[in-house]
């Protein structure tokens, strides 16, 4: 310990240089594309010239990206709630599994790392051959399944932090377990929850390949809109487009951030 | 209001452990009983099973003669008090105490009037709107207490009550819990491994070891008379000096033992220290001497003996000095004779099953 402390001041800036190097790393796309959305430019050209917001006015003003974001955002907020109540309901039951406990856990997790490409071809061709076809009702589902293991494994770190006498103790006093769920369980990690929603929320709307195989083609998410327009032409509108995605999860990153760094009222 | 409670049989396995071991034991209404034993004796997986948290593998609860085996926890009406409380940290006092009767659907205004009442049983009046984070811990106990005994249930069960309290809390909360459990008449069943504890509060002590009740007895009937060497060393302090043909091997006395072959347990205080010597003493010199308030502490080395014999001296004046010669007696119509083995129980700790 020690000697590792002795040696921090030594390392401590190189460290802090390669932390910085990956940070810019990380940023430098952002850093390209930012810019572009205030071009004067008539083209999606680097570098970028003059300022201007006419690009943003039309985004939101366009039918199409308007009704792209009026997708993207329907589509987001349905799967973000039924992520939120089936990842939520998911923890709650494996706190009370023992045997199997952790083959379950993995379970759980699985949509997390199975490609996207094989969830999103499984769910068209199955659509495809069922309804004729695909909607956003099956987008919808599909990014509820990629979503749910952020919900489950936010809220199982939540739950992990509520001592298990409190529900006993909520049993003997009289209390079932649905009661037990509803006036313990849930308002002790409400925070985290409401931290799973957020991010299963973010994680959705700028979902990009359910939606590519999904999305019907008069009914593109924001995402898919994106793509098409940046291979029918350049214009300086998708840049703003994706702005408008950014700064709309930078956002919803910050308040996950500050919802985390308060003090639970779990840690009582 | 009160019930009683009978344990017929009760084991316990948990996972190929045999955790309680063929338990029997009659609680009489309105009792204060004691579990007394070291770690892993089985004593709290008993409360457990009462509570309805562990299931049980065989043997049967019965509470006022009806089994209670399959009820579910929620619904057995039992007040129980965690080792740590588990007050809800979302809740206020008065919320908390206020939980179990929402359970039971008793109007707001009949709730508010009992929780005020709990709240005075536990001399914490117009607590209600305080949050739990800004309690001591002798006031949070008091609130748990509160909460289990608010809904009248007919037993209270408490887990290692004082176990989180400093020491001089402790004592003042054993007496408060006493005084509690007379106020109400609830039959108490407490969980401990302090012997003082067990003794100052109980009507009963059960002393458990290894998952099986090795005696259960009035406080002073175990002290006085320890069903084993296991009961006479776990409570309190005790010389064990061997018996043979109703006499104490290395002592000198008048009379013989109540038994003729065994260990006799001879309690520091029935041990006497004379000036002078005596047909009934023999002699010996003082190893160690401490005071320790009520006593002194004095272990007297005596030829032939491994072990000192520890004397309890009264406090008044000066204790015996450390290299004293002095004389021992023991007074022989005190002294209990134990078996020399093991005794009762025979089961290892954890018998695999099967």
């Amino acid at each position: 310990m020690d000697a590792l402390r002795d040696a921090l001041p030594r390392t401590r800036g190189w460290f802090t240089l390669v932390g910085v190097l990956i940070g810019l790393f990380l940023l430098a796309p952002l850093a390209a594309v930012l810019p572009l959305a205030f071009t004067t430019s008539r083209y999606l050209v680097f570098p970028p010239v003059g300022f201007t917001w006419q690009w943003f006015d039309t985004v939101l003003s366009d039918p199409a990206w308007q009704g792209s974001i009026m997708n993207s955002a329907q589509v987001a907020l349905t799967a973000a709630v039924i992520a939120t109540v089936t990842g939520t309901s998911a923890a709650l039951a494996v706190r009370r599994v023992f045997r199997g406990r952790q083959i379950l856990r993995t379970t759980m997790l699985a949509p997390m790392v199975m490609p996207q490409l094989v969830l999103a071809l499984g769910l068209y061709l199955t659509y495809k051959s069922i309804a004729g076809g695909t909607s956003l009702a099956v987008l919808t589902l599909g990014q509820a399944t990629l979503a749910m293991p952020l919900v489950f494994v936010t809220v199982s770190a939540g739950l992990a932090a509520v001592d298990p006498t409190l529900s006993l103790a909520a049993q003997s006093l009289g209390h079932r377990w649905p009661s037990v769920v509803w006036r313990i369980e849930l308002p002790l990690v409400s925070r985290s929850i409401i931290s799973g929603a957020i991010l299963a929320f973010a994680v959705c709307f700028d979902e990009a390949v359910l939606a590519f195989f999904l999305a019907p083609p008069a009914q593109q998410t924001l995402p898919v809109k994106i793509w098409t327009s940046a291979s029918e032409n350049a214009s300086p509108s998708i840049a703003a487009a994706s702005a408008l995605v950014i700064g709309l999860a930078v956002t919803l990153l910050a308040v996950v951030a500050v919802l985390r760094s308060r003090p639970g009222k779990e840690t009582a | 209001m009160s019930v009683n409670v009978t344990f017929e049989n009760l084991t316990v396995d948990l996972s190929g452990n045999r955790i309680l071991d063929g338990v029997n034991l009659d609680i009489p209404a309105g009792s204060f009983v004691t579990l007394l034993g070291p770690s892993g004796s089985g004593k709290t997986t008993t409360l457990n099973v009462l509570a309805g948290f562990v299931e049980r593998s065989g043997g049967t609860v019965r509470v006022d003669g009806r089994p209670i085996d399959n009820v579910p926890a929620h619904a057995r009406n039992i007040g129980f008090l965690f080792q740590n409380y588990a007050l809800f940290p979302h809740m206020s006092v008065g919320e908390n105490i206020a939980f179990p009767l929402r359970a039971r659907k008793i109007p707001a205004a009949k709730r508010k009037e009992m929780v005020a009442e709990a709240l005075r049983l536990v001399q914490l009046p117009g607590m209600e709107s305080r949050s739990i984070r800004s309690l001591s811990g002798g006031q949070q106990q008091r609130v748990a207490l509160a909460r289990a005994l608010v809904f009248k249930p007919g037993l209270l069960l408490l887990d290692e009550p004082l176990a989180a309290l400093d020491k001089q809390l402790r004592e003042a909360m054993q007496l408060e819990l006493k005084r509690i459990q007379v106020e109400t008449g609830t039959t108490t069943i407490a969980v401990t491994h302090d012997q003082v504890e067990a003794m100052s509060m109980a009507d009963l002590v059960a002393i458990m070891d290894k998952g099986r009740l090795v005696q259960v007895g009035s406080p002073e009937e175990v002290y006085r008379c320890p069903a084993n060497l296991f009961v006479a060393t776990f409570l309190g302090e005790a010389n064990l000096l061997p018996v043979s043909g109703g006499r104490v091997t290395g002592f000198r006395h008048n009379g013989s033992t109540s038994r003729d072959e065994g260990i006799g347990v001879v309690r520091p205080e029935d041990v006497l220290i004379r000036p002078e010597a005596a047909d009934d003493t023999v002699p010996g010199r003082v190893e160690l001497s401490v005071f320790q308030g009520n006593r002194w502490r004095v272990s007297v080395r005596c030829p032939g003996r491994d072990a000192p014999v520890v004397v309890s001296v009264p406090p008044g004046g000066t204790g015996p000095r450390i290299g004293e010669e002095v004389h021992v007696a023991i007074g022989v119509e005190r002294i209990h004779v134990v078996p020399a083995s093991a005794g009762t129980q025979v089961s290892p700790e954890a018998v695999p099953v099967r």
